[in-house]
């Protein structure tokens, strides 16, 4: 994967997720963020971080990128959650707008 | 022969019926007959050129019968002139026109008494007089009725009238009325034919040839009756016909019926039929005509009999003429039985058309609706021959007369029937009904308010005219069905035949549903609710209220801690104590918004009392509340509630029916400042007049909703909407029947910055309402229209003027939505996101499609209803976001509006306490 395809992710732990870009797209913020005409830092330098998001959840959260993008082109299966995370990744992806 | 020769009218008696065709015939008596027949005459003269578009006979030789028959046919032809479907209806009555030459023969009626009305039996699809029911009287007897030398018979006709007049009456008014008829008249050239000159013959359609005979008398009754150009025609041609001598006496009575008093009565008859026709209602005319007829020709062949046998009794036929006179003195073709012997008054109205009848009672009852019009010729013409001219015939006559006196009013109101339409007046009606219906509480709408809106220069006319123009041009010539019109304009939409797969993928689900899916189901785990933001709280709480799920356990995650906004859609399930409970332990400090919808069960008085109101300013932050289907709250719950909780600025009472003005008012006096919102659906018990007053104080009211509560009126919103129309941004009516088009105005003129209407189940609306909003609320965002009755042009005028801002619309069971709407959709409201046109039948696949891909934000489309959607517009569409609903390959219930309000107030950001 070239670099330029990537995203990275970061979390609130510090934790560094390296996600294609088309993922990373499935969540709006993200995209705007990438997209926009507006000189968003992230834009240079394609780092996006999340201080209020844990590893747990945005790891969940790249999974789930994959998952859409899988579902999208036709191989539709589940996605599991684990309940105790249900909360905080709904929140998650409130924020993320995905 | 030329029995028509026999009119051997002096030569200034033509030139001078011909001026004075608007005269009454000469031989009236009455002046006003003559008056009348004048009038009639003029008008008849006019419309007879009008109607004979038939070619005009060129036999004039018409054979007795023919003559005859174009008497009836002059009857019919007055007719005719005056209603052209009375000429349609002549056509009808047509039986057997032998050779077509109804029309010929039609004009030649005028001229030829007999055979006029035998041609214009003929020449009934041409005119549309009551020659019909001559015509068949023509075909029954089976006699060519070939008018020769038509012109020339116009000619002769009057000289034939005029010669017959003079026997009887010496009035040359109406022997020039009937020449002047017959000039009129281009088409009773049968008549003129007949009527002309010794030297015409009718040719009757049988082939025997009616010779003119130069009856004076008759001629001259004839020219006399020259008055009606068809009448007239047809009753000189009956007269001709008479005079013609033929083999069928009763021509000849008829001739000299004319010629003697029946002159008169003939021109006037004809004359009074002629101009009546014209002038009143078509049907009439043509059933003064036919009856008139009827009771000339009675007359007449009476008279002819007379004259042929015996010395015809000019008292009789003057009688009946001078009755035909007085009816035509009248001027008021009714549906009158010409058949009367001329003792009835309505022959006079009918003269005209009596004549013609008469010419028909007297060759029988053939005109009876014109069946077996030559039986009837004949067998009349053999009564004629029998009835003497005493009253023997005469009630033979007049029994035969009322026979077919009936069948003429049938006729004629057939005729009316079809003419009524010219007559009717609607869109003035349709506002004065409207303004008519408004009774108690209606503002006096005056009649100028009700002037049609598109009269009013603005937008929406502009736009009105627009559509109007564009649907004339489109529906030259052709059916105005939406469905036609698509077909004759170009393709508007193609369905595309390559996105079946695509549409098949279902984008997946967001991560928030998903998670939102899974606390649904383990709601009982949830341990807390902490800093979970407000609005996911509600989507949860909206989750488990509608899979039941909704529990204390829940109720109290929602209340613990220092809630804002607690959002609970259905609180059917917590009982008294539970809510008592709950909410005495709440810290309800910073509670901005509380919304416990249908909380019946739990909130009667005493425990609103016991819990929000437990205190004065318990709910001190509250801006919001909503009490939805509190069904036990009254009036005393209210105020205690409205004193706890000062802030408020949106209370939502629907369906609180034990609410009554009494405790409105007291909100409204306390809240009065602030109150920006206020839900009243269904209240019944409001009668909105009391709350008036009170409604004036709510200063900053964005939001009313008074959906469902009947008492309110036109008066009631205008007086509101004049006062406080200005800041209302969101204004609900739906079911408040009795709100008309008046109210729409003041609506129009008062809320520009208006973004939401509600106007389900106004069925008083008109088009109007629609121009009054398009010209006045251009800002307009939602907009829901259900079964209301507007046109398919004023929606669409509706959508150019103030559709750009719309996002959501309603169009549900406006079932004349079509064409120009769908038009109006995909050109000018590009930002729906919403369209619900479910029961509009008459949008099809091209329409639906054209709309789908040009409304590119289009959400979701409603097609409830619509069986004539078929899957080419599914699967044909190009808008990859949008969802059909309704349509019975998709699903629906999972396309139902889940709210998902922003916060406390819809409009107004949350005021800093």
């Amino acid at each position: 994967m070239k670099k330029e395809d990537t995203v990275k992710l970061i979390s609130a732990e510090g934790f560094e997720f390296v996600v294609d870009e088309n993922a990373a797209m499935v969540s709006q913020t993200i995209r705007n963020m990438l997209t926009s005409p507006g000189s968003f830092a992230e834009t240079q330098h394609r780092e996006v971080t999340f201080p209020e998001i844990s590893t747990t959840i945005l790891e969940k959260i790249c999974q789930y990128f994959y998952w859409s993008l899988q579902f999208a082109s036709g191989k539709e299966t589940e996605f599991h959650i684990e309940p105790e995370l249900t909360l905080e990744l709904m929140m998650a992806a409130n924020y993320l707008h995905t | 022969m030329t029995v028509l020769r026999s009119r051997e009218i002096p030569p200034n008696i033509s030139p001078q019926k011909k001026l004075k065709k608007m005269e009454v015939e000469p031989m009236t008596p009455s002046q006003n007959r003559e008056r009348s027949k004048n009038l009639r005459s003029s008008s008849v003269i006019s419309s007879p050129t009008s109607l004979s578009s038939t070619p005009s006979p060129t036999t004039a030789s018409l054979s007795y019968s023919l003559r005859r028959r174009s008497l009836r046919l002059a009857s019919n032809a007055s007719f005719n002139d005056l209603n052209v479907d009375f000429h349609n209806f002549s056509v009808t009555n047509r039986r057997k026109t032998k050779k077509g030459k109804n029309r010929e023969l039609e004009p030649e009626i005028g001229t030829e008494n007999v055979a006029v009305e035998e041609i214009r039996v003929s020449d009934k699809g041409v005119q549309n007089d009551d020659s019909a029911a001559h015509v068949e009287i023509v075909s029954e007897i089976d006699e060519e009725i070939r008018v020769s030398d038509v012109p020339e018979v116009k000619d002769s006709g009057f000289g034939e009238i005029n010669i017959l007049n003079k026997g009887v009456q010496n009035d040359e008014s109406e022997a020039k009325t009937l020449r002047g008829k017959r000039n009129s008249d281009g088409g009773s050239s049968l008549l003129d034919s007949g009527l002309e000159g010794d030297q015409r013959v009718l040719t009757l359609r049988s082939g025997s040839r009616l010779a003119k005979r130069g009856v004076g008398g008759s001629k001259t009754r004839l020219s006399k009756n020259g008055k009606c150009r068809d009448n007239m025609t047809n009753k000189r041609d009956e007269k001709g016909k008479e005079k013609i001598g033929d083999n069928k006496v009763m021509e000849k009575r008829l001739e000299e019926n004319r010629k003697d008093a029946g002159n008169e009565r003939m021109a006037k008859l004809s004359d009074g039929e002629l101009v009546g026709i014209e002038a009143k209602d078509e049907k009439q005319i043509e059933d003064v005509v036919l009856d008139k007829a009827g009771d000339e020709e009675g007359n007449w062949e009476e008279k002819v009999k007379e004259e042929e046998g015996d010395p015809i009794p000019k008292g009789k036929i003057n009688g009946k003429r001078r009755f035909s006179r007085e009816e035509k003195g009248k001027g008021t073709l009714v549906g009158v039985n010409l058949f009367s012997n001329g003792t009835d008054s309505e022959e006079v109205n009918l003269k005209v058309e009596g004549d013609n009848q008469m010419e028909n009672a007297i060759l029988g009852t053939a005109l009876m609706d014109g069946v077996a019009a030559e039986d009837d010729i004949g067998t009349s013409k053999k009564r004629a021959k029998t009835i003497a001219e005493d009253e023997i015939g005469t009630s033979k006559k007049r029994a035969k007369a009322k026979y077919q006196r009936r069948g003429f009013r049938e006729q004629h109101r057939d005729i009316a029937r079809q003419n009524a339409a010219r007559f009717a007046h609607f869109p003035s009606q349709e506002r004065d009904e409207e303004i008519a219906a408004e009774d108690e509480g209606a503002v006096p709408a005056s009649e100028d308010a009700q002037q049609s809106i598109e009269d009013w220069p603005g937008p929406f006319s502009t736009a009105m005219k627009i559509i109007r123009d564009r649907e004339r041009k489109l529906n030259v010539g052709k059916e105005s069905s939406s469905l036609e019109r698509i077909k004759h304009m170009q393709v508007i939409w193609t369905p595309r035949k390559d996105r079946v797969c695509e549409r098949l993928r279902p984008s997946p689900p967001s991560l928030q549903e998903l998670c939102l899916g899974i606390l649904a189901k383990n709601a009982d785990a949830i341990t807390s609710l902490e800093h979970i933001p407000d609005v996911m709280r509600h989507k949860l709480s909206h989750r488990l209220c509608d899979s039941r799920r909704m529990n204390a356990h829940f109720f109290d995650l929602l209340l613990c801690g220092s809630p804002t906004e607690i959002r609970i859609w259905d609180c059917s399930w917590l009982t008294e104590e539970q809510f008592l409970k709950s909410m005495v332990a709440c810290d309800t400090s910073k509670l901005t918004v509380l919304q416990v919808d249908q909380s019946g069960r739990c909130i009667p008085d005493y425990i609103l009392s016991a819990t929000l109101a437990q205190s004065s300013n318990f709910l001190p932050a509250l801006t919001t509340i909503s009490l939805r289907g509190a069904c036990r709250l009254s009036d005393v719950g209210l105020n205690a509630l409205v004193s706890a909780a000062p802030a408020l600025r949106s209370v939502n009472l629907s369906q609180c029916s034990l609410l009554t003005s009494d405790g409105i008012n007291a909100l409204a006096n306390s809240l009065g400042s602030i109150l920006r919102e206020l839900y009243l659906d269904d209240c019944y018990n409001i009668d909105v007049m009391l709350i008036l007053p009170a409604m004036k104080k709510l200063e900053q009211l964005e939001v009313l909703s008074l959906a469902g509560i009947q008492s309110v009126t036109d008066c009631f919103l205008c007086e509101f909407i004049n006062m406080r129309g200005c800041r209302m941004k969101e204004l609900i009516l739906n079911d408040c029947v009795k709100l008309t088009d008046y109210s729409m105005k003041a609506i129009g003129e008062n809320c520009s910055e208006i973004h939401a209407l509600g106007l389900s189940n106004l069925c008083k609306l008109t088009d109007s309402a629609m121009g009054y909003l398009a010209n006045g609320c251009q800002a307009i965002e939602t907009l829901k229209l259900c079964r209301n009755a507007f046109s398919d042009e004023a929606i669409a005028a509706f959508l150019e003027t103030s559709g750009g801002s719309l996002k959501e619309l309603s169009l549900n069971n406006v079932v004349k939505v079509g064409y120009n709407t769908a038009l109006s959709l995909a050109r000018h409201s590009r930002n729906l996101l919403s369209l619900d046109l479910s029961w509009c039948r008459n949008l099809t696949d091209e329409l639906l499609g054209y709309i789908v891909d040009n409304c590119s934000l289009l959400r979701v489309l409603k097609l409830f209803g619509c069986t004539q959607v078929t899957n080419e517009l599914v699967e044909g569409h190009s808008n990859p976001q949008v969802q059909i609903i309704g349509l019975k390959m998709t699903p629906i219930l999972e396309h139902m509006e889940v709210p998902n309000p922003q916060g406390p107030l819809q409009y107004s950001s949350m005021p800093v306490l």
